[in-house]
């Protein structure tokens, strides 16, 4: 006996000996003397491990987007009003991703700005079905105008360095 | 035919500029209203700009000599070696901040230090802005005038370009004095070769208030009495004090969309607009 790691696998053997017999344990002994077939069969337990892993995480996600349902209203839209139903439906999906109004806060102050009924829901996610509800009544053109206009506010630089140049007229190019 | 406001007070830091800029986000930026607005900026601190296009949009303006309030009222004026300057087109003095697809926008009449020079040499360039301003009100639904604390001709040229005046008062002692100032300024200007334009008050609101000062309390009191002494009305909703005004003015945002906002501010801010807006029947 050499090393703890050499023991450790001796156990494991053991344990695998108990359980397929030694005659399996010599049929195969041939086998796993040849490194070359060992190398592969490591590389495809790794492979194997890491797309199981991504089956995982997909399935997470997949979880995740299922629980954010889509309104029964829009759904319903599809057949009757193709055209807004695809304008809404890439609202909700900017909304689902937070491409746009990340906050609670910012929906709450679109929703005013809109002019629509108050959002009362404490989550974001809550908030999100009934805001779609009612732009489902908008027509068209003013939901194109409506999520268009997100974000129509000037965040250019407003240094006081630069307001110094311009009322002390230094040159500024 | 627009309605003409003017926001004045004779003290200086009652928040003129910050609520002529909100007021115009809210008319305009808000579903509700959808109104044209045009803020004309008669400040020499031109804060209102500041505030309303950032430092870079002014910067164009500088450079590409783009006209300003100065131009307005100095278009007549003689220039050595220029001779006499052309009238001014009323289009070119209009600087749009946004524009929304449902044609709602604001509109600006930038200002500038020069504007000061205006003030030393007044010689009837007070009817000049409202000469201007009857030709694009049309235009617009509300044109809110953004006044300089001190009684000069750019006080007259507002009160001729006006048909209301609004009047935010910090409550505290030295910014209620300057009520009975303004109280002067309206009277000599109704005893002056102007007194039959037709100009009301709207009212005045309390601004940037706190809660349970003894101070505000008593300023707010003294405030009153003059008020009622000259029949003025006093807005019923107040603009409370709120970090987020200094910070919208930082990040160029109406209070109801700076970040950080508590929403009761942003809330109270509109009930106010909201009462100011049915006072002049918007």
């Amino acid at each position: 006996m050499k090393t703890q790691r050499e023991l450790d696998l001796l156990v494991d053997i053991s344990k695998l000996l108990k359980k397929y017999g030694p005659e399996t344990f010599e049929s195969l002994s041939e086998l796993i003397l040849n490194t070359e077939i060992t190398e592969q069969l490591s590389q495809i337990l790794i492979q194997s491990s890491k797309t199981a892993r991504s089956i995982q995480k997909e399935k997470r996600e997949t979880r995740a987007k299922q629980k954010i349902s889509i309104p029964k209203l829009l759904i319903d839209l599809e057949k009757i009003e193709p055209e807004k139903y695809q304008l809404l439906m890439n609202f909700h999906t900017d909304l689902v991703e937070k491409k746009i109004l990340t906050s609670l806060r910012d929906l709450k102050n679109f929703a005013m700005e809109c002019g629509l009924p108050e959002i009362h829901s404490n989550s974001r996610q809550k908030a999100l079905n009934p805001l779609i509800n009612s732009l489902v009544k908008f027509p068209n053109e003013q939901l194109i105008q409506i999520t268009q206009s997100l974000d129509k506010y000037d965040s250019s630089d407003r240094s006081l360095e630069k307001w110094s140049n311009i009322i002390l007229k230094k040159d500024t190019s | 035919m627009a309605k003409k406001v003017s926001l004045i007070n004779m003290k200086g830091g009652v928040g003129k500029s910050t609520l002529t800029v909100n007021l115009a986000w809210q008319f305009a930026g808000l579903r509700k209203w959808n109104k044209k607005v045009l803020v004309v900026d008669l400040d020499p601190q031109f804060n209102a700009s500041q505030y309303l296009i950032g430092v870079s949009k002014y910067e164009e303006i500088v450079k590409k000599n783009i006209p300003t309030i100065w131009d307005v009222f100095e278009q007549h004026s003689h220039t050595p070696g220029k001779g006499k300057l052309k009238a001014l087109a009323p289009e070119s003095v209009l600087y749009n901040v946004v524009s929304y697809n449902d044609g709602s926008r604001i509109d600006l009449i930038p200002s500038c230090l020069e504007l000061a020079y205006s003030m030393r040499n007044p010689g009837q360039k007070e009817v000049l802005l409202a000469k201007l301003i009857s030709k694009i009100e049309e235009d617009y639904d509300l044109i809110l005038l953004d006044c300089a604390p001190t009684e000069s001709v750019l006080t007259t040229a507002a009160y001729l370009s006006s048909d209301y005046l609004l009047v935010p008062v910090k409550p505290e002692y030295l910014s209620s004095i300057g009520l009975p100032l303004l109280v002067r300024s309206m009277e000599e200007f109704i005893d002056g070769p102007y007194g039959d334009h037709d100009l009301k008050l709207a009212g005045v609101v309390f601004n940037a208030t706190s809660e349970y000062s003894p101070e505000e309390i008593t300023a707010k009191k003294e405030v009153k009495s003059i008020a009622k002494q000259n029949e003025w009305y006093i807005f019923k909703e107040e603009v409370s004090y709120s970090r987020s005004y200094p910070k919208g003015a930082r990040e160029g945002k109406p209070i109801f969309k700076t970040s950080y906002a508590r929403t009761s501010q942003a809330s109270k801010f509109h009930a106010f607009a909201v009462e100011f807006a049915e006072k002049i029947n918007l």
